[in-house]
């Protein structure tokens, strides 16, 4: 049996001490492994869902910035003439069209679902056909490409606006994510810290039972001994300081005992041989 | 064999274990101790297993009495 194995009463309060360092140890570990997923998880869902609502609003921007520019150039036409209408309204026009493709390739990275990358996928597909159909409008004017680029606008319009209910859809999956995580988390640590009270409430019982347990009884055998009752049995409850503490006593009410079977002995002899004399 | 005894008997009756030898000596074996051996275990053994339950459990009593003939 080595140091450490030996059942006395400091390795018993060694190992516990390490009993608890451990208990606590491994809950400072699971309660900080839950506040790194919640943070991370929350960190995600801001990442994708806040960031995807806020391109989505740009491209929202950007696009009726871009179709209200149109608008301005066509009217302006007939009054400036095409040269002096582009430079008003066009270049305008195409730097919103270009932001709007940017921020459309932005999105579909972003997008967490196949169904909302679609969404934005469709957003770069017609603004690029609002693109050609502008490029067309300014080219010849006529009614037809007009009617093509009106079209064309009306498409953007429509897909800018799913993806605006995408984005927003991602932000509330986002928040109900985080709420749901930090529930989860906030149950967890109760869950954990309950536990560990539990565990520190029975420790704490099984250790004082293991030390206390014994020293009541030696402190009873040693009232009873002291107020003349020797008829009382001494346990051995551990192999320890406290168990040799019991075979110490228990010797001693033994040679007590005796003691006074031999005085009471010969005080029954003393007795006898008086009675006898008499 | 004697003092082999005495230590035994320490184990069990502490202080007291001379004074009860003696006595068992005296009641069981009708000698004195230096004349106790080997061939008085047994019968010391069958007295110290009826005398010493006086004085502690019959469970001390009867495993002190199975060591003393172990001295046979």
């Amino acid at each position: 049996m080595n140091f450490l194995t030996k059942p006395t009463i400091a390795n018993k309060l060694r190992w516990g001490a390490a009993g608890v360092i451990a208990l606590v140890a491994t809950l400072s570990g699971i309660g900080g492994y839950a506040v790194s997923t919640l943070r991370n998880g929350a960190f995600d869902a801001t990442r994708v869902g806040g960031r995807l609502n806020a391109v989505s609003l740009e491209i929202q921007v950007h696009n009726l910035e871009a179709q209200r520019r149109v608008k301005n150039y066509l009217e302006a036409v007939p009054k400036l003439g095409p040269e002096k209408a582009r430079e008003e309204f066009l270049d305008e026009a195409q730097f919103e069209i270009h932001e709007i493709e940017t921020l459309a390739a932005k999105a579909v990275t972003l997008a967490p679902t196949a169904e909302k990358r679609a969404k934005f996928e469709k957003i770069a597909v017609s603004v690029k056909t609002f693109e050609q159909s502008l490029d067309a409008v300014v080219a010849a004017n006529s009614p037809a490409s007009v009617e093509a680029y009106e079209a064309a606008a009306e498409q953007l319009h429509e897909n800018a606006e799913d993806g605006e209910v995408a984005g927003r859809e991602s932000s509330q999956k986002s928040l109900q994510d985080i709420t749901r995580i930090g529930d989860r988390s906030m149950a967890f640590q109760w869950g954990i810290s309950i536990f560990g009270l539990l565990c520190a409430m029975v420790a704490g019982k099984l250790f004082s039972m293991a030390i206390l347990g014994p020293v009541e009884h030696l402190k009873e055998v040693a009232e009873n001994v002291s107020l003349g009752n020797l008829d009382i049995e001494v346990r051995r409850f551990s192999n320890d300081e406290l168990g040799d503490l019991a075979d110490s006593f228990s010797r001693m009410v033994t040679a007590v005992k005796f003691f006074r079977f031999e005085v009471e002995e010969l005080q029954e002899e003393a007795g006898l041989k008086a009675g006898g004399k008499a | 064999m004697h003092a082999k005894l005495v230590a035994l008997c320490k184990t069990y009756l502490g202080p007291a274990a001379e004074s009860f030898l003696e006595r068992m000596y005296k009641i069981y074996l009708k000698a004195e101790a230096s004349a106790v051996g080997p061939a008085h275990m047994k019968e010391l053994a069958e007295g110290v297993a009826v005398s010493a339950i006086r004085m502690m459990t019959a469970d001390k009593a009867n495993e002190l009495s199975k060591k003393i003939m172990a001295l046979r």
